[in-house]
């Protein structure tokens, strides 16, 4: 038997049970629909994860020293050993660095005239802030180095803070007390919005100097470092770790590259991902059992027809095929199936929660070859119920 | 064994026992049986006799317990599954009381049927099965489907496809059992006629009416040959 006969002859047993035929492939595209429609929507977080580090400002040649032994190890900022020396050692000594900026944090609550308003995260750090982050100001400007290094008490304020404490009026020049200390408003942050999840405008930055006495710490939660190019990256590590050797433990900070922290989102989104895609997943082992289920049915069903055609000549392995063949038919076509549901579901969510569509198309291959393997798994079982059966027997089945 | 050429069935010796749970069920016992090229023969005999059983042995639907069985001069009996498949496809036309059609095709699919597992291609296979339909007078019922068409039709249809291949013998069993006596008769010409162009056929019948049709009747009695004798 040709393998274009099988394929005729499975379409057409296919259709002439049109309704059971499509319940039974709807398993399998519901499965399929699903993984497609969460490995989009894990892809599209990543690339938003990325996105967004990227508006940050840290371009690839910036990392970043945070205490610990590693990423997480929350622990550490109670033994936090890092302090401002540190960064001006790095700043000084190594050739391949062009900035650095310490940051200490804290939470502080602001006051203007009876308006209070407690500010998310009050950052200290130096004049070279700039240097790094990109952080526009609206209006006034930045610290000087001369009231960074002089702990004056100024700051400069996120979008929101400055609204919640001055509606629409214009803070630059007035003053605010900070945590009770008296502070002047030099300049406000324009609107920067949230950065995974977090609110870039709900921020105060005042001089490091200043930060540390009024949070009452010598800790600072964060060196960020720029490297004079991309390249020079891995060589600004080395030095970085070498100056740092002579004062402090290797368990007591970690280097984070903006790759090795994009890596690490990514990881954690696609783990997501994969994890929900997994579970989705599920669902076409479902999908899969109703298709053996329905082959079962369908071949006790046609005894009669499979005794008829072995004895005009079918052989065991024209049987097996055939069956084997309706079985992934109706499964490779719920897989297209799924396919297509999968890119409208994907397109439509997209469009609801305004990101850009990413169309994964390992997923699509993964998915066509996933539902012929459904197709195959689940076919197995009853096409060799039907092969074994004997003719004379079959025959007589009525 | 000898295996005489001109000899379309040589059947040398055969028994046939079934293995129940823990019984032994003897069917046939010692059977010999010739059957030339060009006969038209009828095995007759009550029910249980073993017409049917005969019936699956020559047909490679079924495997003797004792003896041999040759079909143009091959002892089919020690075939593999997929060489009885490949007799029954090419050397194999079956014709059943009860058609075997299969109802979801058309006449002329299902006299295709045995051409689609020799392996034809498409066009060749709708030019023979027409040409098999023509010969058995319902070629203008090529496109109805087993259902809508009359029992003697029906049974036209599966002679179609029991000759569609050129067979060496046609196996007949019951092949008028569910027909009125006149489609009945009908059929029984068709079957005269196919013999009278050259057509080897061994038909199973308990009417002696029908097997007056044929030249030669064995009539079976417990599994044994009781009579061989030609009819006149």
């Amino acid at each position: 038997m040709k393998i274009f006969d099988s394929l005729f002859m499975a379409v057409r047993s296919i259709r002439a049970n049109k309704t059971r035929s499509a319940l039974t492939m709807l398993g399998v595209v519901i499965g399929i629909a699903a993984v497609i429609i969460l490995v989009a929507i894990g892809e599209a977080a990543k690339l938003y994860v990325v996105a967004q580090v990227k508006s940050w400002g840290m371009g690839p040649n910036v990392m970043q020293i945070n205490p610990g032994k590693n990423a997480g190890d929350y622990t550490a900022f109670l033994n936090n050993k890092l302090r401002v020396k540190h960064a001006n050692i790095i700043r000084d000594k190594c050739p391949s660095v062009s900035a650095v900026i310490p940051i200490v944090s804290g939470a502080a609550k602001a006051k203007y005239g009876k308006k209070e308003y407690k500010i998310n995260q009050t950052w200290g750090t130096t004049d070279d802030y700039s240097k790094i982050f990109t952080h526009k100001i609206k209006n006034g400007r930045f610290f000087t180095k001369g009231e960074s290094d002089g702990s004056r008490k100024v700051c400069i304020l996120g979008g929101k803070v400055a609204k919640e404490l001055f509606g629409s009026f214009d803070p630059v020049g007035e003053r605010i007390k900070l945590n009770g200390r008296k502070f002047t408003v030099i300049g406000v942050f324009a609107e920067k919005g949230k950065m995974l999840m977090f609110d870039m405008d709900d921020v105060a930055v005042i001089p490091v100097t200043t930060a540390m006495s009024l949070f009452n710490t010598k800790g600072v939660v964060e060196i960020d470092i720029a490297a004079r190019s991309d390249e020079l990256v891995p060589k600004a590590i080395l030095e970085i770790k070498e100056v740092l050797r002579r004062e402090l433990e290797d368990d007591d900070y970690h280097i984070e590259t903006q790759e090795g922290m994009m890596n690490m989102l990514n990881n954690i989104v696609g783990l997501l991902t994969s994890v929900i895609a997994g579970i989705a997943a599920i669902s076409l082992i479902v999908g899969g059992i109703g298709i053996m289920n329905i082959m079962l049915v369908s071949v006790t069903e046609r005894t009669k027809e499979i005794g008829i055609r072995k004895a005009v000549g079918a052989r065991k392995r024209d049987i097996f095929i055939q069956f084997l063949v309706e079985s992934v038919v109706v499964s490779f076509f719920g897989g297209l199936f799924g396919i297509i549901l999968g890119l409208a579901g994907t397109f439509a969510i997209m469009f609801l929660i305004k990101l850009e569509m990413v169309v994964v198309l390992w997923a699509l291959t993964l998915a066509c070859s996933v539902s012929i393997g459904i197709g195959v798994v689940s076919g197995v079982y009853p096409a060799m119920r039907a092969v074994n059966l004997d003719p004379i027997e079959a025959l007589r089945y009525e | 064994m000898s295996k005489p050429a001109n000899l379309v069935v040589h059947i040398h010796d055969v028994s046939k026992t079934y293995h129940l749970d823990k019984l032994d069920v003897p069917v046939l016992f010692d059977v010999d049986i010739d059957v030339k090229k060009g006969e038209f023969l009828s095995i007759m005999g009550p029910s249980g006799c073993g017409k049917s059983t005969l019936m699956n042995l020559i047909g490679c639907l079924d495997r003797p317990s004792g003896g041999e069985i040759f079909i143009d001069g091959e002892n089919v009996a020690s075939l593999s599954d997929g060489g009885q498949a490949s007799v029954r496809n090419k050397k194999i036309g079956f014709v059943f009381q009860t058609f075997n059609l299969l109802a979801r095709m058309s006449a002329v699919d299902n006299v295709e049927l045995p051409l689609i597992y020799s392996g034809i291609e498409s066009q060749e296979r709708r030019k023979m099965a027409e040409k098999a339909l023509e010969s058995v007078g319902v070629l203008h019922r090529k496109d109805f489907l087993p259902n809508q068409i009359s029992g003697g039709e029906r049974q036209r249809v599966a002679i179609a496809r029991a000759i569609v291949n050129d067979p060496s013998i046609i196996l007949a069993d019951e092949p008028t059992g569910n027909l009125d006596s006149k489609s009945g008769a009908d059929v029984m010409k068709i079957f005269k006629e196919l013999n009278n162009k050259g057509a080897t056929i061994l038909m199973v019948t308990h009417d002696l009416n029908i097997a007056n049709y044929s030249s030669r009747l064995v009539k079976l009695f417990d599994g044994k040959v009781l009579e061989d004798k030609p009819i006149t």
